[in-house]
């Protein structure tokens, strides 16, 4: 049960109607449709799914690296502006991208090159943020003696913290997490959960995948759910609905 | 993923307009350019790969020092020839291979002036003078104030002609230098001995690079007047006086006419050692004349083409020597002159007699006329007469005479004494004048049948030969027709130059080629590797363009790290096959030369190359779904 469906737009974040992806997973066609998502404003929303049932895909096209074969809907609102984003051009999806989102992904997403904390820095600079709170927000995240390493040296689950760090520093309007908690130790996926409330609590919207049900019963304030049925046609077909 | 989503857009719907998108970027205060951003992940990256980059490095480096070191050898061997002859004023002369056979004219001294930068003509290519204390002649060239290989070694004449510049071996042998008189000793032997003292400024010293000879230079017209004081003409301007007593005679061989042949071994005894005569005597079977019954005649053809009375009697002496009596007699080689009033043959051949006939006293008019000997065939000719012939310069000659038959005379010789015969055989040499009343010629004034003409460049060199050689041809003067100079040199370090530029072409496009492909594969196979980055990237919010320069500035960063490596490769090579090469005097110690406009230029074709090449391989990155990469 969702309990924090805002019914009024300009309580939303984020507002995507009849969104459609044909996609190509173990030699069968499966339709991804999203009739309805809603994001709140200062919310965590999860959305479920088994592997292969369009939440990377749903990812993909939130974050503006994939395009829908079918959206009726795309509405970011960024404050009193909506911005319209069913038709945008490449350049204007980067410049969103670097203004308005974050993401932390299952396996990090640091660039390998870089160090932990110019990882965090770069971000920052891309999104025009200051990179004084680096140090802030790594030692809230238990990072901090990582910091001059490079990804490829540190644990996974540093990896994941070091890009949560990363995404906080960027202050974005909203976070895209996928899979933040995978193969994550219980403590460590306390500090991922804790740093995603103190952002949705500054204003900030986090849109987690996941299929960890246990995370979800206690802290998503919106839950949806991919279902997957056959499709007339021998493929399948997989929609998000509220949970 | 395409430029623009591919959805149906309701009419009247809103688009993100380009003032919101705009309102987006206003709102990030410290934005760095992303032109920032692509040079610290370029570097970042750099850093990271450190080993594969310096790897890379050095391959690159390997690659273009060869580019450096070729062009460094071409430069160096080929530039250094050049420059040589571009310095050596002596590189651009053009001059005639003998003296002119007639004087220079106004219109050819135009058209040489026109093309050539200096020239300068004279008398003479040269002049032999005596130098007190020393006892060879020395060789005295002819120059001027315009003389560029004087002025190339800040040498400024004074005005007037009393200068002399001098070679450092003369120096050396003298002991003279700058500012000292050099006693040039003037000598000539007719119509007696004189040595006149002259002494002549010395105004400066050319190095032995210039000559390693005893050598000196006067001005034109001081040449001038020592060779025309020598032919016996006055010289007022150094207060000389003439000869007065004209022309000697010379004659252009000798003949000798025996009973007994000397044998060869006797031959050879004669001419050994003795100065004079360098050949055999030749059998010559009609002098003009018959040969007394019982004889044979002997040609002998002196080494300077001319013999004096002198001379005649020392080949006699050396035929007493070995044992023969020789009569011995001048001979003149294909001198035929004219009789006026005109009678056939036209050309008739002077010759001289064996033995000259006590010729009747004249009568009349033509008593004091020397006499003429002609065949009795010819005896239907005018008593009175006139020997016509041309003088240099001159024109025709007029000598008249009065007619002598001898039957012993073939037809078409004719035969005078033979001091006459000498005399005219000067005249015939070189420009003179006739006086009937002494019955003397007179030498003039020859003008000039030299030049030195120094050409703009030594590239004009070949252009000024080849007008030269055509003049030749043209004019039918031997002289002309080989001109002196170092064009065959020029021509080959021109041509060296060109095949050596082709080589470097060749080279440098196979290797520049090799280079680049191994650039683009860098690139290429880095995107490849770098995918899941790129996609980051991307998802971070950074464009293709930003990508596509953070790829671009890694690899050209490798290519200057390649051309630093290029360059002190080529140092190294420079210092270590300098020495090796610089005693042996191939290249004035200057093997390899590399100007940095030459560098910078090669440096930047690499870089522009470079460029293009990484351009077009990281362009691949458009290939790349950022999608599909970001889970790898």
């Amino acid at each position: 049960m969702n309990t924090c469906e805002p019914s009024k737009v300009e309580d939303l974040r984020l507002w995507v109607q009849e969104m459609h992806k044909r996609r190509t997973a173990i030699s069968r066609e499966v339709q991804v449709r999203i009739p309805d998502l809603r994001l709140a404003r200062g919310s965590l929303a999860v959305v479920l799914g088994v592997n292969g049932s369009g939440k990377s895909t749903l990812f993909d096209m939130l974050s503006l690296m994939l395009s829908p074969d079918r959206v009726d809907r795309f509405d970011l609102l960024d404050g009193d502006r909506p911005l319209n984003l069913r038709s945008i051009s490449r350049q204007e999806g980067t410049a969103i991208r670097r203004r308005c989102f974050a993401y932390v992904l299952q396996n990090g997403g640091l660039l390998d090159f870089l160090t932990v904390g110019e990882n965090i820095r770069f971000a920052a600079r891309l999104s025009g943020k200051s990179a004084h709170q680096v140090q802030k927000v790594a030692r809230r995240l238990e990072i901090e003696g990582i910091l001059a390493m490079h990804p490829a040296r540190v644990s996974g689950g540093q990896r994941r913290r070091a890009a949560l760090a990363r995404a906080l520093v960027q202050e974005p309007q909203i976070l895209l997490a996928d899979e933040p908690t995978a193969d994550l130790d219980p403590e460590s996926t306390r500090i991922v959960i804790e740093s995603f409330r103190d952002l949705t609590l500054k204003g900030s919207s986090v849109l987690m995948v996941t299929h960890d049900e246990a995370l979800v019963r206690v802290h998503a304030d919106a839950r949806y759910r991919f279902v997957t049925k056959p499709a007339a046609d021998g493929g399948l077909v997989s929609t998000l609905e509220p949970d | 993923m395409p430029e623009q989503r591919r959805n149906a857009t309701p009419a009247g719907e809103d688009r993100l307009s380009p003032k919101a998108l705009a309102s987006l970027k206003a709102e990030a205060p410290r934005l760095h350019s992303d032109g920032h951003h692509a040079l610290v992940l370029a570097w970042s990256d750099l850093r990271y790969e450190w080993i594969l980059s310096l790897c890379m490095v050095l391959a690159l480096g390997a690659v273009f020092s060869p580019l450096f070191i070729l062009l460094g050898l071409r430069e160096g061997i080929v530039g250094t020839m050049l420059e040589r002859l571009q310095q050596d004023p002596l590189s651009r002369l053009v001059m005639p291979k003998y003296p002119l056979q007639a004087p220079i004219n106004t219109s050819f001294s135009a058209a040489l002036n026109e093309r050539a930068e200096v020239t300068i003509q004279s008398s003479a290519p040269f002049l032999l003078l005596d130098v007190e204390g020393l006892a060879d002649h020395i060789n005295a060239l002819p120059s001027s104030g315009d003389d560029p290989l004087l002025l190339a070694h800040g040498l400024i004449v004074p005005p007037g002609n009393r200068w002399v510049v001098i070679s450092q071996r003369l120096a050396e042998s003298t002991g003279k230098g700058p500012g000292d008189l050099l006693p040039v000793v003037l000598e000539r032997s007719a119509p007696a001995q004189q040595r006149i003292p002259l002494g002549l400024p010395i105004i400066g010293v050319l190095p032995s690079s210039v000559s390693s000879e005893v050598q000196l230079w006067i001005s034109t017209e001081m040449l001038r007047w020592l060779k025309e004081w020598r032919r016996g003409l006055p010289v007022p301007a150094l207060g000389l006086g003439s000869a007065g007593s004209g022309l000697s005679p010379e004659y252009d061989g000798a003949l000798t006419v025996l009973p007994r042949v000397p044998s060869e071994q006797d031959y050879r005894a004669m001419i050994a050692g003795r100065g004079g005569f360098s050949q055999m005597p030749q059998p010559i079977d009609d002098p003009g004349w018959d040969l007394p019954p019982g004889r044979q005649a002997r040609l002998w053809l002196p080494v300077n083409s001319r013999i004096f009375d002198d001379g005649l009697s020392a080949l006699r002496h050396r035929h007493l020597e070995r044992g023969y009596e020789s009569e011995v007699l001048p001979y003149l080689a294909d001198f035929e002159l004219r009789l006026e009033p005109q009678q056939e043959p036209a050309n008739r051949r002077l010759v001289v007699l064996l033995r000259e006939p006590e010729a009747p006293p004249g009568e009349g008019a033509g008593a004091h006329l020397p006499p003429v000997w002609v065949s009795t065939a010819d005896s239907r000719l005018d008593p009175i007469l006139s020997l016509v012939f041309a003088s240099p310069g001159v024109g025709d000659i007029r000598i008249p005479a009065r007619l002598v038959p001898m039957p012993a005379l073939h037809a078409g010789i004719v035969a005078v004494p033979r001091a006459l015969a000498g005399k005219m055989n000067a005249a015939r040499r070189q420009g003179a004048i006739f006086d009937p009343t002494t019955g003397e010629f007179q030498p003039v004034s020859e003008g000039d049948r030299f030049f030195r003409a120094y050409a703009s460049s030594i590239d004009a060199v070949p252009v000024l030969a080849d007008w030269v050689r055509a003049q030749g041809e043209a004019l039918g003067d031997p002289g002309l027709k080989a001109p002196v100079s170092r064009e065959v040199e020029v021509r080959q370090v021109h041509t060296l130059s060109r095949h050596m530029l082709t080589l470097y072409i060749l080279i440098a496009a196979v290797t520049g080629a090799s280079g680049l492909l191994a650039i683009a594969a860098n690139v290429y196979a880095g995107v490849q590797r770098k995918r899941r980055d790129l996609a980051y990237l991307q998802l971070l919010g950074l464009g293709r363009g930003t990508l596509l320069l953070v790829t671009t500035l890694k690899s050209l960063a490798l290519v200057v790290g390649g051309l630093a490596a290029a360059l002190c490769g080529y140092a190294v090579f420079a210092s270590v096959s300098g020495p090796m090469f610089a005693g042996l005097g191939v290249t004035g110690g200057s093997l390899t030369r590399l100007d940095a406009p030459d560098a910078l230029g090669l440096v930047g074709g690499i870089l522009l190359a470079a460029t293009m090449a990484s351009v077009t391989a990281a362009a691949t990155i458009a290939r790349i779904d950022p999608a599909e990469y970001l889970r790898e």
